[in-house]
């Protein structure tokens, strides 16, 4: 038998369920899977029967911490052709040490959002350059030093769909706060609002934008707390707390951990129930 | 005639920023412009990834790898300054808190589209940035860019001929060769540079010009 975690109802790396639930998991019978032939000889491909059981023991720890102890275990469970959103503008507040991980991590045909499309040869560019990003969501995909995103372009190994920036940050704004998209006046009458539905608003054409949601995001901060409270630095906050918002599984790695209460209340600036992962990395 | 350098064009917008104003700057020219605002004069500088405040660029002891502009430049915080997010940044740009925007341009059409996104060459993938959330959403925008191509073609058209922007929503063009302001009645040259003539101004103008009863030379320091 083998424990098979739910996709984001208890995070594997932390133990913390998400949902609330404490203490019910599910197994997966897999040698029963393995023998099971049909009356061709064939393996059965039926999906496996899967049932709940309640622990009797706490499966979440009584502390909250969200401190993962490395980067690999910061990247644990992320799948082939996830949408992955990448703090960031140009290299600042970028997380550029978890996107090398994701590379040795190995997942494959990724939907990446960032606002561009990485810089040099390392991080997001890095990941691009191996064929690991099927399509890319950003605004301007050439800023300092496009030349992987580029090549990838012109080999057509990639997709681009193209977003005005303020569009792209509200429309995972809209994922994090429930919305069912919104309606706004950029890109009006443009190519990129070309099949979009429009609407009449006291008497201006808006656009109606749709939300993206991630399945993972991936974010740079500078201080966090076990409780995943976040702060960041001058521009490097940018995308990282819309980001942490509006996706399933948020992976932040920082510069420091301080303790419970070091960070102001009042100056906390992503606060920890949008967090799940937290992993230090001190070449910043 | 001596067509304005890219510096004395940032200084002529400059010259036009109010006192207390909240102005956006996209990359490139536009840039130059804080470089150039009068003594005295207070105008907020508003930059896309999360800053109001922003000041000039660093000097070697004040640089700053998580502060940069958004041309991806270094720049510094003035004492009042703050830091934002992208949504609060965009927020302000589209839900018209900013007094002006001023944007570089391939083109400008006589009703005041614009185009500065893309030129359509397979060998460039498109970039968009925040050039239509500013376009539509600043309280004013203005364009700022050489009168004609390198090779002569002009760049102020009776349509784009390039992808638009934004339809109808720029207010002033500064050019190397005139300050020209877009009216319900066309275009209003309002200054050209010494030595050229409101024809030969016209000749280098796709689109239909009227010269303002009180022009003058467009000066520039």
């Amino acid at each position: 038998m083998r424990l098979v975690v739910e996709r984001v109802k208890t995070d594997p790396a932390t133990r913390i369920r998400r949902d609330g639930l404490a203490g019910q998991c599910r197994f997966r019978d897999d040698a029963a899977l393995s023998t099971k032939r049909n009356e061709n000889n064939v393996r059965d491909i039926r999906p496996p029967v899967v049932r709940s059981c309640r622990f009797r023991r706490r499966v979440a720890p009584a502390m909250i911490d969200k401190q993962v102890p490395g980067i690999r275990a910061a990247l644990a469970g992320i799948r082939n052709g996830s949408t992955v959103l990448c703090g960031g503008f140009g290299s600042v507040g970028a997380p550029d040490e978890l996107i090398d991980a994701l590379l040795e991590q190995g997942a494959r045909d990724l939907v990446i959002v960032s606002n561009n499309a990485g810089v040099g040869t390392t991080g997001l560019a890095a990941l691009v350059d191996n064929n690991r990003v099927r399509k890319i969501i950003c605004s301007y995909p050439r800023s300092d030093d496009p030349r992987a995103f580029d090549k990838a372009y012109k080999e057509g190994r990639i997709e681009l769909e193209l977003v005005p920036q303020g569009t792209m940050s509200e429309r995972m704004r809209a994922a994090a706060a429930g919305l069912g998209g919104f309606y706004t006046r950029v890109s009006v009458g443009t190519k990129l609002a070309a099949g979009k539905e429009t609407r009449e608003i006291d008497g201006q054409t808006y656009v109606l934008e749709m939300p993206l949601k991630g399945d993972v995001a991936l974010l740079k901060a500078d201080r966090a707390d076990r409780w995943g409270n976040l702060t960041y630095r001058k521009s490097a906050r940018n995308f990282n707390p819309v980001m942490a918002m509006a996706a399933d599984l948020s992976v932040v790695q920082v510069r420091t951990m301080v303790e419970l209460g070091e960070i102001d209340p009042e100056c906390v600036h992503t606060p920890g129930i949008f967090v799940d992962r937290v992993v230090v990395v001190e070449r910043h | 005639m001596t067509p304005l350098t890219r510096r004395q064009m940032a200084w002529r917008a400059a010259q036009d920023m109010c006192d207390c104003a909240y102005v956006n700057l996209g990359i490139g020219l536009p840039t130059l412009v804080s470089d150039f605002i009068p003594e005295g004069r207070e105008v907020v500088f508003h930059s896309e990834n999360g800053i109001l405040g922003m000041g000039r660029a660093p000097a070697p002891h004040e640089v700053d790898r998580d502060l940069i502009n958004a041309g991806k430049g270094l720049t510094t915080l003035l004492p009042g300054g703050s830091f934002f997010h992208h949504n609060d940044a965009f927020l302000m740009i589209r839900g018209g808190h900013l007094d002006v925007a001023l944007l570089g341009a391939f083109e400008v059409a006589e009703n005041g589209d614009l185009a500065n996104w893309t030129t359509e060459d397979p060998a460039f993938p498109p970039g968009v940035g925040s050039a239509m959330d500013l376009a539509v959403g600043a309280k004013e925008v203005r364009a700022i860019l050489e009168h004609t191509t390198k090779d002569g073609r002009p760049r102020i058209r009776r349509k784009c001929s390039y992808p638009l922007t934004a339809a109808a929503c720029v207010k002033r063009i500064y050019t190397n060769l005139a300050v020209i302001d877009v009216t319900p009645d066309g275009l209003v040259v309002r200054e050209v540079v010494e030595g050229l003539d409101f024809a030969g101004l016209q000749d280098r103008t796709e689109a239909q010009l009227t010269l303002a009863n009180d022009w003058r030379p467009l000066a520039a320091a």
